[in-house]
């Protein structure tokens, strides 16, 4: 690289010593010049904007070419382009009553916090079952990532999960999202895997039936 | 009042809001299938949350100011705006009361009602309505703006320190309301970043909004607007005629906005952005001294205001803001009492927070992993920053003074950047592989391909021959960036023993990206300087104008 760097300063040098010629020479000529200069910078950056830089925006990691997101026309931090999805989860839980199911103590204090209202709710085994079972209702399906915020929205980390958190290997986030809209109460309900799974009330009542005459 | 500015300003905020009310419509689909929320309140916090930030940022400085035009004033007011809203928030925050919008909102209110007071009460009441009236095409274009960036479709992309550090902690901070509840025993949030812009995504948290793009955007936008315009009074003042500064100006902005370097560090969502900001503005407020026609008092304010930014922005924010001191120094920008002064508020901002993040925090804090700004290191090294630069002002600078008596030919930043060399032989000397990995990552990470850069090192390359061609001259203006970069070098290669890396996230790249606005503005004054005359007879050519 060292060697390009040189070839690079010398053409610079070259450069600078055909614009002090002109300017010494003939000085009326400088400013057509610079604005000639200025506008095929313009141009040149404009096709490397509109041909790389916009359509592909990659950057190299050590890993290999990891995306960056892109947020045209998102009002979300969360973008589906993006490796950390589970940020979807805020927008979801903003504004909205969550009935966390009686067994997810794990995520009790992240609801708690990003929830406007929650609540517990005791979900018999078998209604877990049935609505764990329709797996393709839940479209949205990603690992948690940012788990790192974890850090001071849990109270602890299960030894169960000790192990692959420090692989990073974190647990998995369901929504239904297309019970959501519209809907201002949700219910999330935890598997054994500690994987957490999200959808409307009114979906968890057609399902299941509610928990009215429990 | 300019008519034309004016109902240029008008049609531009008229199209800005028939965008925005469009976008409405595109946007509401994807919205509303995820929130329980509308799409038009939602879009409307945005424009608001930006608006109101914009106004307060105004009414400050307004209140404060003393010749700065309603023009710079209005160019001013945004990043004063941000500023205004972190400092209440911070204060509430160290001091332990409840972090609400409400009470930070009443600091504010109190403080801009005591300057309201205390400007009637020394009679230099300006009518403030005819100064917004003076200002009113500049607000006009700010409201286009805002209207843009509500839309939703700014360009922004973020990394993972992006999520973790400022917009999930600034959303966590609304609602812990202090910092102790959100220690654990390894609380990052804390201990290794500085706390200027989780506050700053705190504000639109509070406003409802999921993420702070459009501010970000919209200061982008604010920093393109104070180029243009910083460049176009100063061709004015040269005696260009009005059309020829007003396409020189335009074609210099859009050089910058278009270059990919300006792009990558606008729109990514790190304190980088803010930095670069900040930066450019200190940059611009001495520029209005030096070479524009605003008063010291006024540059002075806003510089303060930018030290204070930047100490709060990133761990080596001070060491820029000492950097910059020292420049005004060296040049005789301020006097020296003066620049005393203005940079204690910033040292007493630093100074605050280790002290909190240190002794007041849990002691297991301050112990983990990666804490990196309160060790004992990072404590040193900035007690050493602060107390070399008021050495600096009060025997480094008087000592220099006398050797440039002495040796005319020499400058005060001659000797610092000589200095600097000395400093990078004796780091090379130490540490001769890790320098040469690191100077071949910096050219591979400016000009290889694909980069944070694009084309941009190679333009740049080409703007800096052109600014040079008046005459091969080092002066404080090329100073200013080349004195930054070097400087931010040894600071990484001695201070942090840093290995560099190859990537766009590189830290050292990224501290490079920053300075990219003031590197352009200094090429395109040093260049617009070839066309003013277009004389063959150069004899009678000289820099001392521009230098001083």
């Amino acid at each position: 690289m060292f060697k390009e760097a040189f070839v690079g300063l010398i053409v610079v040098f070259l450069f600078y010593l055909l614009c002090r010629l002109l300017w010494n020479r003939r000085s009326n000529a400088m400013s057509p010049f610079v604005i000639a200069l200025l506008l095929i910078g313009i141009i040149a950056n404009g096709v490397y904007a509109f041909c790389y830089t916009f359509p592909h925006f990659y950057m190299d990691t050590v890993g290999g070419v990891f995306r960056y997101g892109t947020f045209e026309g998102n009002l979300f931090a969360y973008s589906d382009e993006f490796m950390f999805q589970d940020e979807i989860i805020f927008p979801v839980l903003r504004g909205r009553h969550v009935s966390l199911d009686a067994a997810g103590d794990f995520y009790e204090k992240f609801v708690s916090l990003y929830a406007a209202s929650y609540d517990r709710l005791e979900v018999p085994p078998e209604k877990k079952q049935l609505l764990l079972a329709r797996q393709d209702d839940f479209d949205f399906v990603h690992e948690f990532s940012c788990i790192g915020i974890m850090d001071y929205v849990t109270d602890g980390i299960p030894a169960q999960l000790q192990d692959s958190f420090e692989e990073e290997i974190y647990t998995t986030l369901y929504i239904n999202t297309n019970s959501l809209q519209g809907s201002g109460r949700l219910v999330a309900l935890m598997d054994t895997d500690y994987s957490l799974y999200v959808m409307s009330e009114d979906y968890y009542t057609e399902i299941t039936g509610g928990n009215r005459n429990e | 009042m300019n008519k034309k500015a004016l109902l240029s300003g008008g049609i531009f905020a008229f199209f800005g809001c028939l965008l925005f009310l469009g976008s409405m419509a595109v946007n509401r689909t994807y919205f509303e299938r995820l929130a329980y929320d509308s799409v038009f309140s939602y879009q409307f916090r945005q424009l608001l949350a930006v608006i109101v930030l914009y106004g307060l940022g105004f009414l400050f400085l307004l209140l404060i100011r003393d010749t700065l035009s309603p023009g710079w004033t209005a160019l001013f007011a945004f990043p004063a705006g941000i500023f205004l809203w972190v400092i209440p928030s911070l204060l509430l925050l160290l001091l332990g009361i409840p972090y609400t919008f409400p009470l930070t909102m009443t600091l504010i209110a109190a403080l801009l009602g005591g300057l309201y007071v205390h400007m009637r009460f020394r009679r230099r009441r300006r009518g403030l309505p005819a100064a917004a009236m003076q200002a009113l095409p500049h607000l006009l274009l700010f409201l286009g703006f805002a209207f843009l960036v509500a839309t939703g479709f700014t360009y922004s992309f973020v990394s993972y320190d992006s999520y973790f550090y400022f917009i999930n902690y600034g959303n966590t901070l609304t609602i812990v309301r202090n910092f102790q509840d959100i220690v654990g025993t390894n609380s990052f949030t804390l201990t290794n970043i500085s706390q200027f812009l989780p506050l700053l995504h705190s504000y639109t948290a509070f406003w409802g909004l999921d993420q702070g793009f459009q501010v970000q955007a919209f200061l982008m936008y604010n920093i393109a607007a104070c180029f243009f315009y910083g460049l176009y009074r100063y061709l004015l003042r040269q005696s260009v005629q009005q059309k020829r500064a007003l396409l020189l100006s335009a074609l210099f902005t859009l050089l910058l906005v278009s270059c990919t370097s300006f792009i990558i560090i606008s729109s990514w969502v790190l304190a980088n952005m803010y930095c670069m900001a900040y930066i450019f503005l200190l940059v611009l407020a001495s520029f209005l001294v030096s070479h524009l026609d605003g008063s010291r008092r006024d540059s002075l304010l806003l510089i303060g205001m930018c030290f204070i930014s930047l100490t709060l922005l990133r761990k080596d924010g001070i060491i820029f803001a000492a950097f910059f001191l020292i420049c005004f120094a060296c040049v005789e920008l301020f006097p020296r009492r003066q620049l005393v002064l203005v940079f204690l508020p910033a040292v007493l901002a630093e100074v605050w927070w280790l002290f909190y993040v240190r002794v007041i925090l849990d002691p297991g804090v301050t112990q983990a992993v990666f804490s990196s700004i309160a060790n004992n290191k990072n404590i040193f090294f900035v007690a050493l920053i602060i107390i070399g630069s008021y050495l600096y002002l009060f025997v480094g600078h008087p000592l220099m003074q006398w050797l440039v008596k002495k040796f005319p030919k020499l400058t005060e930043y001659y000797i610092l950047l000589f200095g600097m060399f000395l400093l990078f032989v004796y780091s090379f000397v130490k540490k001769q592989d890790v320098i040469i990995d690191n100077v071949d990552f910096v050219i591979r990470n400016m000009f290889r391909q694909p980069s944070s850069w694009g084309i941009s090192g190679f333009i740049f390359a080409g703007l800096l021959a052109l600014s040079l061609v008046r005459k091969f001259e080092l002066d404080h203006l090329h100073f200013l960036w080349s004195g930054y970069a070097f400087l931010n070098l040894i600071s990484y290669c001695i201070v942090d023993s840093k290995w560099f890396w190859l990537n766009w996230d590189d830290s050292y790249n990224r501290v490079l990206l920053q300075i990219v606005p003031v590197f352009v503005f200094v090429t395109a004054v040093k260049s617009l300087a070839l066309l003013q005359s277009d004389t063959p007879d150069h004899s009678c050519v000289s820099l001392t104008g521009d230098a001083q």
